[in-house]
Formats: C-alpha cells, structure tokens, sequence
C-alpha cells in the first residue's frame, strides 16, 4: 500500500477514535447536520419536481389566452368577438373555452368544472381521479350536483381520468356545453375566455399583441406566463419554508461558530499530547480533517438520500403542505427529479463549509502553540 | 487495515452507494415519467386546459396566471399566496 494512502488510513483511525470517544457530542452533531441537510434537500427537490411538472403539463397549455375585463374585473367575452379575430395574421385557431369553479359543500372544495373540446352526451360528465376517489365515484355512477339555482342536478359519470392525468384534471369535472350553460346560468353566445393559437408559436406575443388592440379592453396571457405563474408561487412558498427553517439554520451556524471559536480542554490537551509525541501541525489538521468530513460527509450523504426517498418515494409529504398549501383534496402526483446537481451541490457546500470551519480553524490555532501551553490545567 | 477503520470506510461507502443510486433512480423516474407528462401535455392541449391541480386551495390558486392581483384579496385579507411579484407581468399587454 503506498505510503501516503496508509497514513491516511491512520489519521481516518485515530479521526474515528477520536469521535468515538466523544460519541454523544458526534452522535448530536451528526443528527442536527442530517436533518438540516434533509429538510433543506426536501424543501429544493420538491419544489424542483413540482416545477418540473407543471411546466411539462402547461407545455400543452393554449398559447395565448385572452381575457375580457369590465371596471378591472374579469368579464365573460360577448358574442362576435372570434369572429372578430378571424381576420389576423398569424392566427392559425382561436375557439372559446368555458370554465368556472364549482364549490363542492361535501368536501368543501373548489372544483374547476371544465366544458371539453370534445362534446359529450347531455347528462354526462368526466371526473378527475382525485375528485372520484375523495368523493368515491366510479364509471356508471349517478351524482347529483347543486346548480346556480341551488337546485340539485343530476349527472352520470362516464369516465375516471387515470391518476396519469393527476396534475392535468386530478379534481376537474368535464360536462357539456349545454350542461355548463345550465348549470352555471351562463349567457348563452358568451365565453370565460378565448384560446388562440399562433402559426408560428414565436409569434405568440406578436399576435397576442394584435388580438388585445383588436378587442380593446381584453389582455392576454401568454402560454410561457402560465408557467412563470406557477414558478413564482413555488418561488414564494419555497422561501416561506426557507424563512421558517432560517432558525435552525442560525442554530447550526452558531454551533459552527462555538466550535470553530475553540476547542474543548480534553480536544486541547488531546492535541498537545500528540504534538509532543512529534505529530507536525500538517498531521494535526489533517486528523482534525478527517474528523470534519467523516461527520460531514455522513451527514450529507444520509440527508440527501433520506430527502429524495421522501420526495420521490414518499410524494414529500412533511413538506407538500407547505409548497401546494391546504386543499380539501391534494391530487398525488407522481415526481420525477429534475436536474438535481445544484441541490446536491449547495447542500455538500453547506454540509461540509461549517464542519471545515469547526475543525481546522480551532486546531490551526492550538497547533501554532506549544505543547506545554495545551497540557497545561 | 484495522477492523473498525474498514468497518467506517464501509459505512461511508454504503452511504456513498446509496447517494448515487438516488442518480440512477432519478433516472429511471424520470424514463417512467415521460410518457404520462407527454399524455398530460397531450390532454391539456386536445381540451385546452390551463388549470392545473397543483395548489387546489383557493379559487385565485386554481388558475395563478388568470388570476388578477387583488384576487387572493378578495378571500383573504392577509393571504400567503398574495404573491411579491404580481403574476403575469399584465402590464406588457394590455
């Protein structure tokens, strides 16, 4: 074996022995670091893999999506005005989407009721997997639902959506257009908004532009919008959870800093023996080193293991709260990780930058001294 | 090399193997998971959706990127959800 590599193998001994000594201490530190490094590694690969989701699902989403206002309010789009988009350039399809929200008193949900591109049998609707195992539906199954009357109205469920299409229309409600008229008492000839689809999908903006100065008093919303949306809330809830973590990350910083601001008297003494029995101050970092990133190292490799089987294995659920916020009904989703480098990366950093601190800062400085001042009481 | 040396290199490595089979399940999810996000893009695009079920707690949550500013407002006077940066930019179009 060559020599550099037994002594090595040394220094990680006496390093073991060392923390095995003062097993409790290593035992609190090595647990406090782990969970710190989890619940940071949880916090980032979930709001990754939420991100990751939405954006792949919203990449079907219509490329731009106009809307009426009234008075700053949102408004249904009157009658005439596809056909008024009909003559731009640039525009490939433009058709009306109807939608509205739907509060379940059951569950005490709010349900998207969606009218799909498909028609459907009056009478008729398709529900989302989550939405029928909440509520216990099945294909065949008659419902009744309250309508804007109050009054009770009956359908038959056609179809589950497979739990595939959880993210998509996990709790949606897909009936006909006559349906959703009656239902919602919605003005006949009038849309909740417009699709519009550009030629070229470069052109959306451009045609997104020329559809608002040809309806005045509309805005558009772009596809890439959708998903900038919902980045930013994931953005804003991940720093929520950050911000209430911030206290047990001070906590560490401030351990980091008692043991990077000196060693204990038996750490002392225990380096002063060593430098008498002729180890150079070289050997006593790198003992100290090996000390450092044994604890690091095993803190982050049992955190970030432990976050991702809890993210990707166990749908994160200590922290999915927090991210998608209260919901009568959550639809599971099944993650997949994205580009998970970075997290691994600033977590490592974060893992092994105090434990550095905490091991060579202190020795550096009882090394630089006499061995006598060390043993001294 | 001393039992208990061998005994903590092991431990390390075990803890080591276990980080990078993280990498290759990530990537196996995310072989298993391309085909459902591809039929979901699918779906979303055949009925033109744009509400995901990702944060179902709140009317103004269902759809972020339709929603107006003070729409979380409106539920409630001090939402979380009444987010910094008001989303989209509804400036640049109107």
């Amino acid at each position: 074996m060559a020599p550099w590599i037994e002594r090595q193998l040394g220094f990680l001994e006496s390093a073991r022995a060392s923390l095995a000594r003062r097993w409790a201490r290593t035992l609190v530190l090595l647990a406090v670091q782990a969970l710190l490094v989890f619940l940071l590694g949880s916090l980032f690969l979930l709001a990754g893999a939420l991100r990751r989701e939405a954006a792949a699902t919203l990449a079907g989403a219509p490329q731009v999506i106009l809307q009426k206002r009234l008075a700053g309010r949102l408004d249904t789009v009157p009658p005439g005005a596809l056909e008024a988009l009909g003559p731009l350039r640039g525009l490939r399809a433009a058709h009306g989407r109807l939608w509205g929200f739907h509060f379940d008193p059951v569950t005490g949900a709010t349900l998207t009721v969606w009218v799909p591109a498909e028609p459907m049998d009056p009478g008729t609707v398709r529900v989302g997997s989550a939405l029928a195992a909440l509520r216990g539906w099945g294909p065949g199954d008659r419902i009744a639902l309250l309508d804007a009357r109050g009054e009770p109205r009956p359908f038959r469920v056609v179809e589950v959506l497979p739990p595939s299409l959880a993210l998509a229309a996990g709790d949606q409600l897909f009936m006909g257009e006559s349906d959703f008229r009656g239902f919602f008492a919605y003005p006949e000839g009038h849309w909740t908004d417009l699709a519009l689809e550009a030629g070229n999908p470069k052109e959306a903006r451009t045609l997104a532009a020329k559809a608002v100065r040809t309806l005045p008093g509309t805005r558009a919303v772009l596809r890439e919008d959708l998903v900038r949306a919902y980045g930013t809330i994931l953005d804003w809830r991940q720093g929520l959870g950050l911000a209430a973590l911030a206290g047990a990350i001070l906590a560490f910083a401030i351990l980091a800093w008692d043991r990077a601001s000196g060693l204990s008297a038996e750490e002392r003494r225990e380096l002063a023996v060593l430098r008498a029995l002729g180890w150079d101050p070289g050997h006593l970092m790198a003992l100290k080193g090996w000390e450092g990133a044994l604890v690091a190292l095993g803190a982050f490799l049992g955190g970030y293991t432990a976050a991702y089987v809890h993210v990707f294995h166990f749908g994160g659920g200590l922290l999915e709260p927090l991210l998608r916020g209260g919901s009568a009904f959550p639809a599971r989703l099944a993650l997949a990780p994205g580009d998970t480098g970075p997290t691994a990366l600033l977590l490592l950093a974060l893992a092994v930058a105090p434990a550095a601190a905490a091991a060579l800062v202190p020795t550096w400085r009882a090394a630089a001294g006499e061995p006598s001042e060390g043993m001294r009481p | 090399m001393p039992r208990s040396t061998a005994w903590t290199l092991g431990t390390l490595g075990l803890l080591a193997l276990a980080f990078a089979l993280t990498w290759a399940d990530g990537a196996r999810l995310r072989r298993r998971s391309a085909p459902s996000q591809a039929a979901a893009a699918a779906f979303a695009a055949r009925h033109r959706l744009s509400a995901l079920a990702l944060f179902a707690g709140a009317p103004h949550t269902r759809q972020p990127g339709l929603a107006l500013p003070p729409d979380a407002i409106q539920d409630h006077p001090v939402p979380l959800d009444r987010f910094p940066i008001p989303c989209p930019p509804h400036g640049s179009l109107d």
